[in-house]
């Protein structure tokens, strides 16, 4: 038997700390059963509770107490069987060792790689430069061990995996088993949250004893990134892909193009970026896509491409003019843009020149070469403007020309010829690079009016779509889709677009919201259940055709200054719901939540702020509940006003005063 | 299982940092270009002509220019932001320079404030360094090749100050006058000030019409402008609690830099809370070792005496608040122990909806007089820490007075004084605590009075503030919603009033609750730049009393609460939003936000190349194709 032996070693951050002697924290936290406030059902949970060190003598560090208290610990996402130990084994990463046990070759270089990235998460642990006291002699070694060689992500993968863990008093013994790379790289993603830094002794520590099987709930579990309307640079998806990573999400749908601008690189066409990127320096090279691919596949995440087409198109196609093909996109730019789109500027494809599918395939060709291999596409499909075709003179005319009259359904007509012809382009440019290629089967579209009511059944073939719903929750569409036999994506904006709830971009009055606000809070992004959905529309769940869903970050008003606080946490609520489909609400995962944001900072991701941190030092104690469970005099109270949607504090904020009269009273 | 050293061959992986961008791809040109001119602004009811950079093929326009370019020569205010309000002149043009060619500097002022001009100078060097795309910690390779044309060319500047004080208080004149004029190969910039103040917003001005040139990797500025200019409103603040989650000192520091860029000129400082008591006093060392989160959490004497420099060279006064007699918890705990009783009551008391507005909850305990023990040594240890106070806040929002007649020991104490136990009594004992607070900090301030601040609160509304607060000597900071008849009453009588009124400048409102949920928090929707730029406070007081009360309005401040807030997204929250503010408060304008639109959004660009990680208005596009982004 071979075997390597990887030795870890960290790095720590540079920053000085010389503050007040932690020896003078007067704080501990012990884990106690206590009630669930604001929970119906008065459940008993495991909290840790914080406690004066000089009085509790059993009392630990937060980090232990978090660890080892409840039956989940800190593991996000919740793993679908756990069990896991009361005590930690407290040890320096010099003693680590990582060995690979029976595996093909080639997943034994994925691992390696895996390892330093393991090595890494738990090196941000430490919050300071650290010099390990190296009389803490406890040794862990881990084991992995995969039996499949696949390399790639596709629909079939088995993501599963089990790990174990038992210790004695000198020594640790993981061992993580998988059928798959991506399996192990999940397991020692749960290995690394079995770890955290010790304040107390300066030391790493892993929960001494644990048994987890796991595997996840739905296969598609992604992130939809538009990279369109504002430029994100590499640093910054890498700094994604890094969070998906931790939350065992899958799949990056880059939304590269759209008609703000093209920034993608395509050898064969070059014009497209150079009159499409904002600038020279605001591109994605073809050499750095496929760096980004690897940095992705080594974290367990797939990246899916998406060409929007024929509508969101627009700069990157002015230059077909002067070189003589003729105008590829029409309605470029027009005004006022209201009357041909959604949103400025607009564009969409010239139906009526078929030179554009030239440089459509042109555009595809390069593509499949980049996101190699290809198992699914997506074309999106979405927002089709039919009177920005129709008040084109050359369209008018091509329609005319072929005798076709000029109503809505003729154009979906063209629309649907026009998407046949884009997928055959593309099925056949990947055929040529891999001839097993899925990807006939697997070609997305964004729910439009070409998959409403009647339209999808006789535009769409289920056998070759997958549906990407980004209606509302109680969209009609979902209904059809699922009925009419296509797989589907639930994006549903209603929860899960994470671009909601800021400003107006495009002027408006007031309140000067943009247009799917409100703000999706993370317990709506965690409590969006997909098999409800259905079933509450459908009477059925529809396990078999729900892939899974993506959330979705359109760049509107993020760029890279604030896409981190935008996606997380919030795209970790989402990856529990995906990966566990918990059938409790959010208030049972709180405390892990805001632990998981904590350990989203220490990986150098900018999340956003759920809670003052006493919630994260006092859990369970930032709940709300309606003011009649403790005092029904309060909500008679004569000047209460509540807006909708928004919590109890409200009330006793705004009417503190005429709260505390009743109370006197 | 265990597995041994000797067993197998070890291979010993060191931890890279990988980086995917150290290879340099050749560029290429971009076919856009930019020109300045005159269109109707759409969206806007009435047909006003405006100047806006268009975009336009180069081959087809070769005399576009740069983006850059065309921004900082377009319109009669260019790229400054805020609006100036005196006449002002913005050439066509702009000259080529290199940091490395500011030539002569010169200084014209009271010797006493030299140094901090020579700083501030230093900053300025530091703002247009940041210009460079690739700037990086302090410097930016200008590296070339330059022709003449940019290498020929230098920057002058002088600066004429003539008042050696270094306060900024109400009486501040923080006017100055800036003349740009351009002969052959050098640009003179002159600033005429009366005081330190102006001069600094002078420079800040200057540094606004300068910019990065793309195309020549070189400064621009235009060369040749007047601007004349001075605030509306002597109080232009930010709030930055520090208490519900703590902000590390690099982040405050961003956070002063942005508002120097925008000419705000208050640190509203709320450094505790229930929550935390993150400040190191030297002389009450308790405090902070029962307050803080945890000893990364902490500001030390000597953060709050650099932040003050820091903030006073960039033209902006700290002001610190410690707010009493509720919103105080944590940091009191050691009381009991050493002696004094309990200073604080209902501390982390549950259900906590009964006796405070969020967890955890805390009051004073006015039963125990050992309160003004505690409290004269907080004043103490804090004013040598801010000193010399131009104002002080004292809080006082939010007093739950259920906390208070729920406590057995204070009914005792009520009882025995016979003071009663109606809400009239414990607001006639809490008015009390304030003048004794008010006199604690005058004596900690070596019996100096300065003005004291305090939030909206029970004791202010209708019948109250006359009969327990002095208009001298209170300043009232607004937090209701801006028609509140509050508004009018404390305008009647007689208070000067400071506003915050939180439908529209508190910026943490319209993300998720962080109590309970699902929903949005409290104050919800999220407050959109249009929204902070046209909440007017002359135009509030008038719509509520039907009078022009301008002369006791001093200004305003935006709101970060940090329950949802930290070091990592403060930047965002606050900016560009607060510049938004700002423009309301030094211009106080009558257009409404679509003719300050494209200025706005090249000052987030401005913010984000100073380093702010300011949020994103509006796609890229919108930058690039100003004008266009209407409804």
């Amino acid at each position: 038997m071979r075997g390597n032996f990887i030795l870890l070693l960290f790095m720590g951050a540079l920053v000085p700390s010389v503050y007040c002697q932690d020896s003078d924290y007067p704080w501990a936290w012990d884990c106690r059963n206590e009630v669930v406030e604001a929970n119906e059902n008065a459940t008993l949970e495991d909290r840790c509770v914080r406690v004066m060190k000089s009085e509790n003598i059993n009392a630990t560090g937060i980090n232990t107490c978090k660890l080892t208290c409840g039956p989940n610990g800190v593991l996000w996402p919740r793993p679908t069987s756990v069990e896991l130990g009361k005590d930690v084994n407290f040890f320096i990463p010099d003693n680590i060792r990582i060995y690979t046990g029976v595996c093909p070759a080639n997943v034994r270089i994925l691992l390696d790689v895996a390892y330093q990235i393991f090595s890494d998460n738990i090196a941000h642990y430490t919050p300071d430069s650290i010099t390990w006291n190296t009389t803490y002699t406890h040794e862990v070694n881990i084991a992995v061990q995969v039996t499949d060689n696949q390399e790639h992500l596709n629909y079939d993968t088995d993501e599963s995996y089990t790990l174990r863990i038992i210790s004695t008093e000198d020594d640790t013994a993981v061992t993580i088993h998988a059928e798959t790379f991506f399996g192990a790289r999940h397991g020692l993603e749960t290995l690394s949250q079995l770890i955290d830094y010790d304040d107390e002794h300066e030391t790493l520590q892993i929960v001494s004893d644990v048994v987890i099987t796991d595997y996840p709930v739905f296969k598609h579990r992604g992130i939809s990134l538009d990279t369109s309307r504002n430029y994100i640079g590499i640093p910054s998806i890498e700094r994604t892909i890094d969070g998906m990573a931790s939350n065992k999400l899958n799949i990056l749908h880059w939304h590269i193009t759209d008609s703000h601008s093209f920034p993608l690189e395509v050898k064969s066409r070059p014009k497209m970026m150079q009159y499409g990127a904002y600038s020279p320096s605001q591109v994605y090279r073809e050499s750095e896509v496929a760096e980004l691919i690897k940095y992705a596949q080594v974290r367990g995440v797939h990246i899916l491409p998406e060409f929007d087409a024929p509508a969101h198109v627009g700069n990157g196609f002015q230059w077909g003019e002067e070189d003589g093909l003729g105008k590829l996109t029409v309605c470029v730019e027009q005004e006022p843009w209201q009357s041909v789109c959604v949103e400025p500027p607009c564009g969409q494809l010239n139906l009526a020149n078929e030179n554009m599918y030239d440089v459509l395939s042109d555009i595809y060709k390069d593509m499949v070469d980049m996101f190699q291999p290809m198992h699914v596409f997506h074309y999106g499909g979405d927002e089709v403007n039919l009177a920005c075709w129709n008040e084109t003179e050359e369209i008018i005319e091509w329609m005319e020309g072929k005798n076709s009259s000029r109503d809505a359904d003729d154009y979906y007509r063209e629309w649907s010829n026009f998407q046949e012809r884009a997928r055959e382009l593309l099925v056949n440019a990947s055929k040529e690079v891999d001839a097993e290629s899925s990807v006939g089967e697997f070609g997305i579209l964004w729910t439009s009016h070409l998959t409403e009511e009647d339209n999808v059944k006789k535009y769409l073939n289920p056998d070759e779509y997958i549906i990407q719903i980004w209606t509302d929750n109680k969209s009609n569409i979902i209904k059809e889709v699922l009925e009419a036999g296509f797989r589907v994506i639930f994006s549903n904006y209603d929860a899960w677009y994470l671009d909601c709830g800021f400003g107006a971009w495009v002027g408006a009055g007031p309140p000067n919201i943009n247009w799917c606000s409100p703000y999706k809070g993370w317990q709506t992004v965690y409590d969006n259940s997909p098999h409800h959905i259905a079933k509450d529309l459908t009477g059925e769940t529809h396990e078999d055709k729900i892939f899974g869903g993506e959330v979705a970050m359109w760049t509107e008003q993020t760029d890279e200054m604030a896409l981190d606080s935008r996606l997380w946490p919030r795209s970790a609520a989402f990856g529990e719901r995906m990966w566990s489909n918990p059938s409790e609400s959010w208030r049972l995962a709180e405390t892990r939540m805001v632990h998981q944001r904590k350990r989203l900072v220490q990986r150098g991701i900018h999340a956003d702020r759920l809670q003052p941190e006493w919630c994260h030092q006092n859990e369970g104690l930032c709940y709300a509940y309606p003011a009649e469970d403790i005092n029904p005099e309060l909500t008679t109270s004569p000047s209460v006003t509540t807006d909708g949607g928004s919590n109890l504090a409200t009330m006793f904020v705004l009417n503190v005063v005429a709260i505390m009269f009743i109370a006197l009273n | 299982m265990k597995w041994g050293n000797n067993s197998c061959s070890a291979v010993w992986v060191f931890l890279l940092f990988v980086s995917y961008h150290a290879t340099c791809i050749a560029s290429y040109t971009s076919p856009w270009g930019w020109e300045c001119r005159t269109e109707p602004v759409d969206g806007n009811p009435d047909p006003t002509q405006v100047d806006r950079c268009i975009k336009v093929e180069k081959s087809i326009s070769p005399s576009a220019t740069g983006l850059n370019t065309c921004i900082l020569t377009c319109g009669p205010h260019g790229a400054i932001w805020p609006r100036p309000t005196g006449p002002t002149h913005i050439g066509p043009y702009t000259a080529y320079f290199l940091p490395q060619n500011i030539g002569q500097v010169t200084t014209t002022c009271p010797g006493s404030i030299r140094h901090y001009l020579d700083m501030t100078i230093e900053v300025f060097v530091d703002n247009i360094n940041k210009y460079h795309p690739d700037y990086v910690d302090g410097s930016a390779p200008w590296d070339g090749p330059y022709g003449p044309e940019v290498t020929d060319q230098s920057l002058e500047i002088h600066i004429i100050v003539t008042e050696e004080s270094m306060t900024l208080d109400y009486n501040t004149d923080e006017s100055y006058d800036l003349n740009v004029v351009h002969d052959g190969s050098i640009t003179s910039a002159t600033i005429t000030a009366p005081t330190f103040f102006g001069a600094r917003h002078g420079l800040e001005s200057l540094s606004q019409l300068i910019d990065y040139d793309e195309e020549k990797d070189s400064l621009q500025v235009v060369h040749s402008a007047q601007i004349s200019d001075s605030p509306v409103f002597p109080h232009r603040g930010i709030i930055v609690d520090t208490a519900r989650n703590f902000m590390d000192v690099k982040s405050i520091e961003r956070t002063i830099d942005a508002m120097a860029a925008s000419k705000l000129n208050i640190f509203h400082w709320h450094i505790t809370d229930s929550h935390t008591f993150p400040l190191n006093l030297e002389n009450l060392p308790d405090m902070v070792e029962w307050g803080t989160y945890s000893s990364r959490h902490i500001y030390q004497p000597a953060d709050i005496l650099h932040l003050k420099e820091y903030a006073l060279v960039r033209g902006i006064y700290i002001l610190p608040e410690f707010d009493a007699p509720a919103h105080v918890g944590n940091g009191f705990q050691w009381t009991e122990e050493a002696g004094l009783g309990k200073v604080v009551v209902c501390l982390n008391k549950e259900p906590w909806m009964q006796f405070c507005v969020e967890p955890p909850c805390g009051q004073f305990n006015l039963a125990n007089s050992n309160i003004y023990t505690v409290l004269s040594s907080i004043y103490d240890g804090m004013v040598p820490l801010f000193q010399p106070l131009s104002s002080f806040h004292y809080g006082g929002d939010e007093v739950n007075l259920n906390c208070w007649n729920t406590t057995q020991e204070i009914i005792d104490w009520m009882t025995a004084n016979d003071y009663g136990l109606s809400s009239d009594s414990y607001y006639e004992q809490w008015s009390i605590f304030q003048e004794n607070a008010r006199l604690e900090l005058t004596e900690a301030n070596g019996d100096v009075e300065v003005p004291g601040i305090i939030w909206t609160s029970s004791l202010t509304e209708s019948g109250h503030a006359d009969q327990y607060l002095d208009p001298e000597k209170y300043i009232i900071q607004i937090w209701t919603t801006g028609d509140d008849p509050i508004i009018g009453e404390l305008l009647e009588d007689g208070f000067n009033v400071i506003f915050s009124n939180f439908d529209a400048w508190y910026l943490d409102c319209g993300y998720g609750a962080w109590v309970g949920g699902p929903g949005n928090n409290w104050c919800s929707p999220y407050k959109g730049w249009q929204t902070v730029y046209e909440n007017n406070p002359i135009q509030l007081a008038s719509d509520i009393t039907g009078a022009d009360y301008s002369s006791q309005i001093l200004g305003g401040e935006a709101a970060l609460w940090s329950e949802q807030v930290d070091s990592l997204n403060a930047d965002a929250k606050l900016w560009p939003r607060a510049s938004a503010l700002a423009e309301r408060l030094w211009t106080n304008p009558s257009e409404s936000w679509r003719m300050a639109e494209t200025r706005m959004i090249h000052q987030r660009q401005r913010l984000v190349a100073r380093g702010i990680a300011a949020e994103r208005l509006q796609p890229e596009w919108c930058h690039q194709n100003e004008g266009l982004c209407y409804a």
